[in-house]
């Protein structure tokens, strides 16, 4: 079902991605080219964990790799704002939101 | 205006919400929220786009209380496209020492003690070789075909096809059995 529903929204994303490319909005197709990404993250590390934890393990596993990845972000995004880096800034941020629509999607995907 | 700044200014206006964005600022000056509730864009793309056009250099901003404002640069606007094309470029200096390396390295090889010991079959290292013998005429003043062909046979016995070459390459102009040779 959670898989199901990321490979819903990356084939959005890629139609997404596409349309922008045409209308020579190369920049903006490279930003949902980030949050394809992230989703394309949310979902491997799924299947890693689906192929290799017990399914009793698996929530708990899962959100403790995706919350790895979120303090790395976050980490990134600091070191981005203190150097007033603001395209890393925006990138860092934009990778963060989507790390949470991903982990929203999960939870609904478990409720 | 610089070939990077030429390139950096034309590869920031080679994308559509950017030149929508120009198009807006053309009309008035605005700050991000306006410009990204009218172009349906977030304020964080609005930003990133007019951050390109800032150091691209075809924007402008001003802060007036709470807000940055921004307008179009328009001097940029005004550049004729072709002093942009004709501006000398850093490279010339670096491309006409290269020309000069392979024509030299095409003399070498076709010039032994000053005799020519072949005409190339390339027309790029004929027109070189070519050129090198016609050093010899003194531009614009009129020769005979003798003194023509005594001059080349100087670096080469085939003067007939040497000659005809060097009037094709317009090298020299030919008016009867009077050549002369043209800058």
């Amino acid at each position: 079902m959670f898989e199901q529903k990321l490979n819903e929204m990356l084939s959005q994303l890629l139609a997404e991605e596409k349309q922008l490319v045409q209308q020579n909005r190369k920049d903006e197709a490279a930003f949902v080219r980030i949050r394809s990404n992230i989703v394309n993250i949310g979902k491997t590390v799924w299947q890693v964990v689906v192929r290799t934890e017990k399914e009793e393990n698996r929530r708990e596993i899962y959100l403790g790799k995706m919350a790895a990845l979120r303090m790395a972000w976050q980490e990134s995004l600091s070191q981005a704002e203190k150097y007033e880096d603001h395209d890393k800034v925006m990138i860092e941020t934009m990778k963060l939101s989507m790390l949470e629509q991903v982990l929203r999607m999960f939870e609904e995907s478990a409720a | 205006m610089t070939e990077e700044k030429a390139i950096a200014l034309f590869k920031c206006l080679a994308d559509r919400s950017r030149l929508q964005i120009l198009k807006s600022l053309m009309e008035e000056d605005m700050y991000v929220e306006r410009l990204a509730e009218r172009l349906a864009l977030t304020p964080a793309t609005i930003s990133f786009h007019l951050r390109k056009l800032e150091a691209s250099g075809a924007v402008k901003s001003r802060k007036e209380q709470y807000y940055t404002i921004y307008s179009v640069e328009k001097d940029v606007f005004r550049l004729n496209l072709l002093d942009v094309v004709m501006e000398k470029s850093a490279e010339v200096d670096e491309q006409l020492q290269r020309e000069q390396q392979y024509r030299q390295k095409v003399l070498d090889t076709f010039f032994v003690y000053g005799k020519l010991t072949s005409i190339p079959a390339q027309r790029k290292k004929k027109r070189i070789c070519l050129e090198k013998i016609a050093e010899d005429f003194e531009i614009s003043r009129v020769y005979e075909e003798k003194e023509v062909n005594e001059l080349i046979l100087r670096y080469h016995e085939d003067y007939c096809t040497i000659r005809r070459d060097m009037i094709a390459e317009g090298i020299f102009k030919r008016e009867g059995t009077l050549y002369t040779r043209m800058e």
